[in-house]
Order: C-alpha cells, then structure tokens, then sequence
C-alpha cells in the first residue's frame, strides 16, 4: 500500500495548484474568505471523485500495463516533471505529466502493451480543452449578460447576486476538478494489483486520489490562490464567472468523457474566449505559443525521466 | 454567517451616512435663518457646532463603510464606484460647513438688500443636496431614475448659477465698501459651491448607474 504514496504527493500538488482555478477570483478579491473556499473546495473535489471520476481512471489504467512499485514511480516523475517544469517558468499540466510518464514507464515495461488508440483520444482532448473552453465562453459571455442586464440589479443586488455566482460555479469547478483530475492521482494504480484484496478498489481509488487533492488545497493553495485570482479579478467578477463557469463545463465534459485534462488551460481558454465576445484582446499570443509547446514538451519530458530511471533502477 | 449580510450591512451604512448628510445641510439652513434674524450669536454658533458634528458623523460613517467595504463585502468593480462616490458626495456637506465658518470667523454682514437673494441662493443649493440624496438612493433601488435625478441636480446648478451672477452684478452696483463687496462675492461663489459639488457627484451616480445598464 505504501505505494500509494506517489499518488497522494501528485494528489497534493495537484490540489495546491489548480483550486486556484476555480476559487482563485473570489479570495484574491477578497469576496470569500480563504478558509470558505477551502472548505468548499474540499468537499466538491471529493464528490466530483467519488461520483464521476471513475471514467478517468479507467482511461489512464488502459494506457498501459503497470507494477505497484512502477505506478509509483510514474506519479512521483510525473510530481517531479511539475516542479521541474514550473521552476523554469515552463508550461506544465499534471495531467500531460501523468500521461508522458505512464508512456514513458509503459514503453519501458511492455512496448507492445501501451494502447496507442487511446492516446490519440487522450491528446485530441488536450487540445480540445482550450478551444472548448474557448467555445463554451465566447457563446455564454453574450447570452448570460444579456440575461444579467435584464434582471436590472442594483449596486448591492448585482453585487450578491455575482459573488452567489462566483460561489456556486468555483464549486462546481470544483466538481468538476475532482472528476477529471482524479484519475492523474490513483487511475495509474488501477490495474496495478495493489488493492486486489480490497472489494471496492475503485472506490478506494477514487477516495484517496480526492482526499489527496483537498489535502493540497487545505495545506498549499493560499499563495497560487491569490496569484491566479489577482489576475482574473482584473477582468471584471461577471468575466471572471464566466472563465470559471466554462472552466468548469469544460473539464466536466472530459470527466464524463474519462480524459483527465488541464484546468489551468480550460481557464486560459475561456478568457480567450471572453476577450472574442468582448472583442478585446486577452490574451497574449506568446501564452497560447507556451500552451501549444507544453503538449509536447511535457509528455516528452516526463516519459524521458521515467523512461530512463526506470531503466537506470532497472525496475 | 449569510454571505450577503455584510451588502446589507453597506446599504444601511449608505443610508445612514445619508441622514447624517441630510441633518447636516438642514443644521447648515437653519443656521442661515438664524443668522438673517438674530446675527451670529450664540445660536448660530450652536447650529455651526450641529453642523460640524453631523459632518464629522458623515465622515465617520464614510470610513467604517470603506473598511466594510475592504473586509469581503461587495465585488471589486462596486466598492471602487461606491467609494468615488461618497467621496464626492461628501464634498457637499464638507462645503456647507466651510460656508457657516467663512461666515463667522469673517464676521460677514449680508445688507439687509440682499437678504432675499442670498436666501433664494441659499434654498436652492440646499435643493440641490436633497436631490443628490433621492438620486444616490435611487441608484441602489430604482437604478433608471438616476439620470433623471442627476438631471435634476444640473437644473438647480444652473438655477444657482444665474442668481450667483445677478447677486454679485448687483453687489457691485451697490454703494457699499469695496472689500466688503469683494467679501460679499466670496460669499456668493461659496455658496455656489454647494450646488456645483453636487452636480459633480450626481454626474459620478450617473455614469455608475448607465455603466451597469444594457
């Protein structure tokens, strides 16, 4: 069982990181209190888990045949490739990360076990997130402000009424996160044996992958909350309901879907596609050029470091 | 705690800074009636103490309602307007204040020839607040009425205007001393002020109110 452990360093970072996503506005302008957040943010991870996260597990698990002790392996180098990564100021997803390293492990083990088709869906969903994202935000943007604007609020009634709305959808990004992202956690030990004992290994999965994430999030969030959140108040809290509402859709389609995919570049993609409502530029070029290079830089690299550790250890 | 208690709690801290705005202006009249009756004897100077008091009531409010404001109630974009917006609303009563002390520590002595006027001048720009006050209330119940109210407020600046120049053209027809008509004129544009500070903020109500209208 001590193998797990890989999963729930992963889980950590993984919710240290990406709550920012979804609850990031609200704190970093201070229309919740962190501790609110963070509470909700646990809670709705968990649900997302334990209800929908199982089609993500079962995609990643069908990459490729694994050990206990190489699916260990696999999520700290998949940890590993993250901090690398964002120490260079370099694009990274941990679901990309995950994805290179269970590659990397997987061409290493068994070659002719690594199921190519699938990850052809796992990468068409990569680069369906930002456009998706994009998509989704560009038609909500006019269509909710429009029904925004005929609700006639005052300063104090449109106020409540866009911190509910930050609320509600930071908790259903939240969701969301927990369904999709479950499976970069725990989904690389499914096939492993390690919880053949067990009744509901699934379910064990899936609850220790959740509670992993929310551990994240309750301990490591704080500083990347306020950073990401201090970017998306700049927009206004309706634009910044809006990116966090198609964030959210966005990764809930790929959860049902069963592909763990980025949060931070659902969101980047929405603000796109907000700034394309808008008719105002957003975004800049150069973060979409970093997007595009991480696709292939980050699988790459996690799957060299897996590759050649596992051989070094000759595991 | 019910996340939309501490909106609640800046609405009725708006609604108090308003009556104390509204107690002050009114102090600020009476003392000008009194002051045409009885000169500036010791009721004035009770009045000019109210009139100070509500004022410094207004401020206080106004600061407890910018930390709220700090303090996770309201969304970024509201507590910037709301925050310009007391600011320039409490230029007026800052103003009536100003005028009461011109008053008194000048010993000023508006000719009885003038009185007429300087009372018109004097209601008009005490209007002027009054209709700033409904129009600022609008903005957090009936948001379409603020332009109409802001309006308003323009058309009693205007009003203040034409009896400013009148009183001081006819000032300087009369036969009194030339620094008391130097005096007197201050007097005139100062309490013309009043009316100028609040068209400036009804200008700032409107541009919040048409920013949050299709």
């Amino acid at each position: 069982m001590y193998q797990l452990s890989g999963g729930v360093i992963l889980g950590w970072a993984l919710g240290s990181n990406d709550a920012a996503n979804v609850f990031g506005t609200a704190v970093a302008s201070r229309m919740i209190k962190f501790r609110t957040a963070v509470i909700l943010s646990s809670v709705f991870i968990i649900l997302g888990a334990l209800l929908q996260g199982s089609e993500g597990i079962q995609t990643l698990s069908g990459l490729s045949s694994q050990t206990a002790q190489s699916a260990m392996l696999v999520s700290l180098i998949a940890g590993l490739t993250v901090l690398l990564m964002t120490t260079f100021k370099l694009p990274v997803s941990t679901s990309q990360a995950v994805v290179g390293a269970i590659l990397g492990m997987g061409l290493y083990l068994n070659p002719e076990a690594v199921v190519w088709s699938k990850l052809t869906k796992v990468v068409i969903c990569w680069v369906g997130t930002p456009i998706g994202a994009a998509i989704i935000a560009a038609v909500l943007y006019p269509v909710l402000g429009w029904l925004f604007d005929r609700l006639g609020l005052n300063l104090i009634n449109r106020s409540i009424f866009l911190k509910a709305a930050l609320l509600l959808s930071g908790a259903y990004g939240a969701y969301a996160l927990g369904a999709n992202n479950v499976a970069n956690v725990t989904g690389v030990f499914y096939t492993t044996g390690l919880l053949d004992g067990f009744e509901n290994a699934e379910l064990i999965l899936v609850l220790v992958g959740g509670a992993s994430i929310a551990l994240g999030v309750i301990t490591y969030s704080r500083n990347v909350m306020f950073t990401v959140g201090s970017r998306l108040v700049q927009l206004g809290a309706f634009s910044a309901f809006i990116a966090v509402l198609s964030e959210a859709i966005t990764v809930h389609i790929y959860a049902l879907i069963g592909v763990p995919v980025s949060t931070s570049q659902a969101i980047i993609g929405a603000v796109l596609g907000i700034g394309i409502a808008k008719s105002v530029k957003t975004i800049d070029h150069k973060i979409l050029l970093r997007i595009f290079l991480g696709w292939i830089t980050t699988p790459i690299i996690a799957g060299g470091i897996c590759y050649t550790v596992a051989a070094i250890f000759a595991i | 705690m019910l996340f939309w208690k501490k909106e609640k709690k800046v609405q009725d801290a708006l609604e108090d800074y308003l009556l104390e705005t509204e107690s002050c202006i009114k102090s600020f009249g009476e003392a000008f009636e009194v002051y045409f009756t009885q000169g500036l004897g010791k009721t004035f100077e009770q009045l000019l103490e109210k009139t100070h008091s509500h004022e410094r009531n207004a401020d206080d409010i106004r600061r407890k309602i910018e930390a709220d404001m700090y303090d996770k109630a309201l969304i970024p974009e509201s507590r910037g307007d709301i925050l310009g917006m007391l600011e320039a609303i409490d230029l007026v009563p800052n103003q009536c204040e100003s005028v009461l002390y011109q008053l008194w520590t000048q010993n000023m002595d508006v000719p009885n020839n003038f009185t007429e006027q300087f009372k018109q001048l004097i209601k008009i720009n005490i209007d002027s607040h009054g209709v700033l006050c409904q129009t600022m209330r609008d903005l957090f119940g009936k948001v379409k009425k603020v332009n109409v109210g802001a309006n308003r407020v323009s058309e009693k600046e205007s009003q203040s205007d034409i009896i400013e120049r009148m009183l001081i053209k006819e000032i300087f027809n009369s036969d009194i001393d030339k620094a008391d008509k130097i005096l007197l004129k201050e007097l005139v544009l100062e309490i013309g002020s009043i009316s100028d500070r609040a068209e400036n903020a009804a200008d700032r109500l409107r541009n919040i109110a048409v920013k949050r209208q299709s």
